[in-house]
């Protein structure tokens, strides 16, 4: 009985140790790489033995999203054999605070690897670790296996948001309404004639505009929001504007900012409104 | 006999390898299509799309319907002069609609520049190549802004015509 335990435990540490996560990115897997991050290994993670006997320092050796090329400061490694000599400025930074052998390196991903955030996104990163000198060239190699971080793109719109995100007061811009996401629930799968848009406008000069008062809007046609019924935003109700002509902003004055609201077109209380809405959206990217 | 039956199947044998391996003669697939001809046409707007270039995974939303508020643009290429018909359109995005236009490359384009009556100037990406059988044209502009001194791309905006 006592064997049959032991067996068992062997078993479950063995499983917990398979998946731990050799690898990450902080601040979060949910993460703007257009702004500082951390890649994070921990080598008493890692399944290649080869670093086992090693104290440092360590180096990442990175292809994806991109390889850099030979002229770049950043390119993985130098000179004519360039896994025996890798770059100084992919040297690993020690952090003792999550473990004893936790290494980080710290980068922008879009600036460091000289790509769109979306290529982030689609490709993560991958790398591996090793010391300056990797072995090779007939002798073992020394380095990690591959290491690959999922990088997951952060949710920044609201439930109401404007698209495109920088909207301008003479150009065309769509107010969006992602309605499937709506955290008021009694709001959720609105019939497609039943989504208004109320609208409350910061001009430059501190003045307000509307197109109708709150009560109002259900009344007003031009209010009225379209269902978007196929594609990525199926679901989601719109309303295209020039915002200038659509509010009647006078000219020698622009929006500074706008705050919106979706009801249905009979209002009989808080359950036929969007909430948590309320932030105002910035325009002439501010 | 013997031998005439050896001789006989060893030239049928030759002259199917020699024959079966001749490559096949290709018709000519004649001259390359002129993508300069190609562009010769009115063309009217029959889709619009807006990419949100700001936006962390940028996002393409169609916008066809807005622009059906009001007339559709029309756009005319000639050997070597452009013109385009904004009266009565949503917004007019091509400048004061008369000037000449050019390729950046003649056989193989990648953009189409305008230099406007003013004398100002502007390009737009092509979305696909615009041989005379393509029946669409797809034109590509980015619009930018400037925040603390850099320039970032805010947004995109895709249009496509078709010939009229």
């Amino acid at each position: 009985m006592k064997k049959f335990i032991l067996f068992i435990s062997l078993c479950i540490i063995a499983i917990i140790n398979t998946n731990a996560q050799a690898a990450w990115i902080e601040p979060g897997p949910t993460t703007d790489v257009r702004s500082v991050c951390r890649i994070y290994v921990d080598l008493s993670k890692v399944t290649n033995p080869s670093l086992a006997g090693l104290t440092g320092p360590f180096y990442m050796w990175t292809w994806n999203p991109r390889e850099l090329p030979a002229n770049d400061a950043n390119v993985n490694g130098t000179g004519t054999q360039p896994w025996k000599n890798s770059n100084d400025n992919l040297k690993l930074t020690a952090d003792p605070t999550k473990g004893p052998k936790v290494y980080y390196y710290e980068m922008i991903p879009t600036d460091f690897y000289g790509v769109s955030q979306g290529d982030v996104y689609a490709k993560g990163i991958s790398f591996l670790v090793k010391p300056k000198d990797g072995g090779g060239y007939g002798a073992p190699d020394l380095k990690t296996e591959d290491l690959n971080i999922k990088v997951l793109a952060p949710i920044e719109r609201d439930t109401i948001y404007t698209l495109p995100k920088c909207a301008f007061t003479d150009e065309i811009v769509t107010v969006m309404y992602n309605n499937p996401v709506e955290r008021n629930v009694a709001m959720r799968n609105l019939d497609a004639n039943d989504c208004y848009l109320y609208a409350k406008i910061t001009l430059s000069d501190t003045t307000f505009l509307e197109k109708a008062g709150f009560f109002d809007v259900g009344t007003v046609p031009g209010l009225k929001m379209t269902k978007i019924t196929e594609g990525q935003f199926s679901g989601q109700f719109k309303l295209t504007m020039i915002p200038r002509e659509f509010f009647g902003v006078p000219s020698g004055k622009t929006i500074v900012s706008a705050q919106f609201i979706v009801r249905r077109q009979n209002y009989n209380g808080g359950i036929d409104r969007s909430v948590g809405n309320n932030d105002p959206k910035y325009f002439e990217c501010k | 006999m013997k031998r005439i039956l050896k001789f006989s199947v060893f030239f049928l044998l030759l002259s199917i390898s020699t024959f079966s391996c001749r490559p096949k003669k290709f018709n000519d697939i004649g001259n390359e299509p002129s993508k300069m001809q190609g562009l010769q046409a009115t063309w009217i707007l029959s889709h619009a799309y807006v990419i949100d270039e700001a936006a962390t995974s940028p996002d393409k939303l169609d916008i066809t319907d807005f622009y059906k508020t009001k007339t559709l643009p029309t756009i005319t290429f000639t050997e070597t002069n452009f013109t385009a018909v904004t009266s009565g359109t949503v917004k007019n995005y091509f400048g004061t609609g008369s000037g000449t236009w050019s390729f950046d490359n003649n056989s193989y384009p990648t953009s189409i520049r305008i230099n406007y009556s003013n004398n100002v100037k502007d390009t737009f990406l092509l979305g696909s190549t615009i041989r005379p059988t393509d029946a669409s044209l797809k034109l590509k502009k980015s619009f930018y802004y400037f925040k603390k001194g850099v320039k970032n791309i805010a947004y995109s905006y895709i249009w496509e015509f078709v010939r009229l």
